[in-house]
């Protein structure tokens, strides 16, 4: 296995990571299935989803900014779809971050009752979109 | 490198292939955590919900995947030349949904079993299910990394 391809396998094993760590804080976020797991329960589960997402986001963008240069053609960086692609890592990093705070505050008891179903779902979609600039890259 | 090769209508059906293998092995991962709640407290709120994720979230999103799977075979008219690195794909694909029926029966019985008033906590059932899951989501690495790699 080349190098690229090593990358490349990390890279898209993060991508997978995060978008299951975005999932599993969904029942927090919207209240899903709060008869079998409660509001306490619903939270832990965000914040194994919080660490899914966090191993993740590490593994896209650093593995990411390495894939532009290992790539056998060699990525330029300023591309739309790679500045497009951080701009929707930096949203979705700041959105999971929110969801998984307000996680830790009712797993510690402060629940604040904040509403965080904006949040998660800017989250998920802004993986979406960097999952459709991956695959379509405009601008390449 | 792969996206200035590819032809630009193999872009919708890999982008519906690769978000619902997303979604299906994240929806294990909620899955997992379900099980684990179901055997801790074994009533028919955790059976049920285990259950549904596995029924609406799980199933689909394999279904998804793997209908969009077979269309980008097609595509790129792969079925000929049968590379390994796509075997291995419908090999984990396809023993993937026995297993995954499997579960989806195995839950099913047991939500079933908590409607009746019995208590499924520490169900030795829910722990071959979570043991299950466990193997597929370890065979959807496989996968994932037989796609991307594309050894041979």
């Amino acid at each position: 296995m080349s190098l690229y391809e090593t990358l490349l396998f990390f890279h898209v094993l993060g991508a997978f990571a995060l978008v299951a760590g975005t999932t599993a804080m969904a029942p927090f976020a919207f209240g899903w299935g709060q008869a079998a797991l409660e509001r306490p329960g619903a939270a832990r589960l965000a914040g194994i989803g919080a660490i899914l997402s966090g191993i993740g986001a590490v593994l896209t963008i650093v593995l990411g900014l390495w894939l532009l240069h290992a790539s056998p053609g060699s990525y330029a960086f300023f591309r739309f779809w790679v500045i497009a692609a951080l701009v929707g890592w930096a949203v979705a990093g700041y959105c999971n971050g929110e969801v998984a705070k307000t996680a830790r505050q009712v797993t510690k008891g402060e629940d604040s009752g904040r509403n965080i179903k904006v949040l998660w779902a800017i989250d998920m979609v802004a993986a979406m979109l960097i999952l459709v600039l991956m695959v379509w890259k405009p601008g390449h | 490198m792969l996206a200035v090769v590819r032809p630009s209508d193999w872009n919708f059906p890999l982008f519906f292939h690769i978000a619902g293998a997303m979604l299906l092995v994240a929806s294990l991962v909620v899955a997992l955590y379900a099980v684990r709640i179901a055997r801790e407290r074994g009533d028919q709120p955790a059976a049920q919900f285990l259950a549904r994720v596995l029924l609406w979230v799980t199933l689909p999103s394999y279904l998804v995947m793997r209908i969009f799977a077979q269309i980008i075979e097609s595509k790129e008219k792969l079925d000929k030349a049968n590379p390994s690195w796509l075997g291995v794909g419908f090999i984990v694909s396809d023993l993937g949904f026995v297993l995954l029926l499997a579960v989806l029966i195995m839950t099913g019985l047991v939500a079933r079993r908590t409607k009746k008033g019995v208590s499924v906590a520490g169900s030795g059932q829910l722990r071959a299910t979570g043991i299950i899951m466990g193997i597929l989501i370890t065979a959807y690495v496989v996968a994932i990394w037989a796609m991307t790699t594309k050894p041979n």
